[in-house]
């Protein structure tokens, strides 16, 4: 019986918490990834600017 | 124009923060009288109340003391307070607890003039979640209590705290997102922010922009993280444990009860189809919740962490009362929230005095203080029994209620096996409660600890408090449930009960 409650009381600590730890890291990984695109020059920012307006348009060409 | 006593006992605290912020820091005991003159006040005025609280058969339903202002015109919101057999126990709970919770903070010297003014603050946002009968006032209340918390636990808690805290604010915030949008969809849905409005009139209020179901799981995410619910729960273990003692006593206490007064208010109150439709799955999520919140509380070995664990277990009891969906299992889940207040209150307290006075929260290394400090000994043991339901306190009175109304639920189909099942984790709280009692207090004397301290007289006054109200509902439980069964009993009609 130890044995059983030993492993919820680890289920609980890996399992349920680790669970919502790794939603946090994954979160925390992202940001730090998308972080990589923060360059500080401005021609990079231009061009995200020219590719999400072009993507917008695409959209609403397809489905407008 | 009559007095306004909710909204006094809802802003004084706030007030008394207030003015506790503008006295100088130099002036402790100053800073201690302000806050108990502030926690004070309001906890008589709440004992009037519930003193004058009509509890005729007419009064079922109805919200007294009620106050209603226009608020916001644009969006139909109300400064609108009151309280009915359900809010007014746990009214009373909450300026009792905080109140005492100023005396369990008495030997606080760090930093005390921000120390009990977020103390007040928290008083008062739980006490707007349950006085509120708008929506909006209720969420913003919900909200506040965030503040207060963070701050109690990052500079006056213990070991992860900085952790302890960001988990508690994120993922309340996770849960208060869904209720956020339940709330809006409510509105939208209804056009009304009333909780009363929405209540009497059920779903028929209710046009065709959101299911009813789906507002049901937003609200009810909401509040099973708040609860809480397993699998939502691991933020209560962290919390407890790293909380200063007041806090862990306020959380334990009140906060996490919350959680079950929205269910049975929102989303049983409001969604009777969606609530009896999924009852079943709920009921089997509190029997896990039951079983395996004490299989994990029997393996821990910090003394705050086993009473914050068995917590997880209690709450399962109050998930399946309401659940169970009748009169006599909603009414049990409605008192559970209130003993399980004053018990793990009183358990937080004593815990938080072994820690203070003994140095020790490791549970292997205590033992055989009973000679020590018997008196910390005795009422450690009288809410041990408490929470393992031993007849006459008022853990029996509530988890016995839970039990019949469960076992004859019609609303719910195999609600016997259920019944059966949630009382095997009687059998695993009696197992953790003695072991903690043995661990710590009985066995060999251990020299180390002769010349601690026991309890002093400010302490005995707030467990003597504590244990006269264990035993007083525990012996007269009718004090509580001929309350709350006026707040019960339109929401079980609702299931024929």
């Amino acid at each position: 019986m130890k044995k059983l409650f030993t492993g919820f009381t680890v289920f609980d600590n890996k399992g349920v918490d680790g669970a919502v730890n790794g939603v946090s890291e994954v979160v925390m990984s992202g940001g730090r990834a998308i972080r990589q695109a923060q360059t500080g020059q401005l021609q990079l920012y231009g061009l995200f600017m020219i590719i999400g307006v072009a993507i917008i348009g695409i959209c609403v060409f397809i489905f407008g | 124009m009559e007095f306004n006593y909710l909204t006094t006992i809802l802003f004084l605290p706030a007030v008394g923060a207030i003015i506790i912020a503008l006295i100088s820091r130099k002036d402790e005991a100053l800073i201690k009288r302000v806050a108990a003159v502030f926690t004070g006040i309001p906890l008589i005025i709440a004992i009037c109340l519930f003193a004058a609280f009509d509890r005729s058969a007419g009064a079922a339903g109805v919200m007294q003391f009620e106050e209603k202002y226009q608020w916001i015109a644009s969006l139909n919101a109300h400064y609108h307070l009151g309280v009915d057999g359900l809010s007014m126990p746990m009214l009373l709970l909450t300026t009792l607890l905080g109140f005492l919770a100023v005396f369990i903070s008495w030997k606080v010297h760090d930093r005390p003039r921000q120390f009990f003014a977020w103390l007040l603050l928290l008083e008062t946002s739980i006490i707007g979640v349950f006085v509120s009968l708008d929506l909006l006032l209720f969420f913003i209340m919900w909200e506040i209590e965030v503040i207060p918390m963070y701050f109690l636990i990052t500079i006056w808690g213990s070991g992860r705290r900085e952790y302890s805290a960001i988990k508690y604010v994120l993922y309340t915030l996770f849960g208060s997102a869904f209720m956020l949008a339940g709330i809006l969809s409510l509105y939208f849905t209804t056009g009304s922010l009333s909780i009363v409005d929405i209540g009497n009139q059920g779903l028929g209020m209710v046009q065709t922009m959101m299911p009813a179901a789906a507002i049901f799981w937003l609200l009810f995410i909401g509040f099973a993280v708040k609860l809480p619910m397993f699998p939502f729960h691991t933020w209560l273990p962290d919390a407890h444990t790293d909380a200063p003692t007041a806090v862990s006593v306020m959380l334990a206490g009140v906060l996490i009860k919350m959680g079950g007064y929205g269910m049975i208010r929102l989303c049983v109150g409001m969604f009777p189809g969606p609530a009896q439709q999924y009852a079943q799955i709920l009921i089997i999520l509190a029997l896990i919740g039951i079983l395996y919140g004490a299989a994990v509380t029997l393996m821990q070995t910090d003394i705050k962490r086993m009473i914050a664990y068995s917590s997880i277990s209690h709450m399962g009891y109050v998930l399946l009362g309401i659940f169970a969906l009748g009169q006599v299992s909603l009414t049990g889940a409605a008192l559970q929230m209130f003993s399980h207040g004053i018990i793990t209150g009183l358990l937080f307290a004593m815990a938080g005095l072994v820690i203070h006075n003994i140095k020790v929260r490791d549970l292997r290394k205590l033992g055989g203080l009973a000679r020590q400090v018997p008196i910390i000994t005795v009422v450690f043991s009288v809410a041990g029994l408490a929470s393992l339901g031993l007849p006459t306190t008022s853990g029996f009175a509530a988890e016995f209620l839970i039990f019949l109304g469960c076992f004859n639920s019609t609303a719910v189909p195999y609600a016997q096996v259920y019944t059966i099942i949630a009382i095997i984790g009687v059998v695993l709280t009696a197992g953790y409660i003695l072991w903690m009692l043995q661990q710590a207090f009985y066995g060999p004397v251990k020299d180390e600890f002769n010349g601690v301290k026991d309890a002093d007289c400010m302490e005995k006054f707030y467990i003597f408090v504590l244990v006269a109200a264990i035993m007083l509902v525990g012996i007269y439980p009718a004090i509580l449930t001929d309350v709350f069964k006026l707040g019960i009993t339109p929401i079980a009609a609702l299931f024929g009960s």
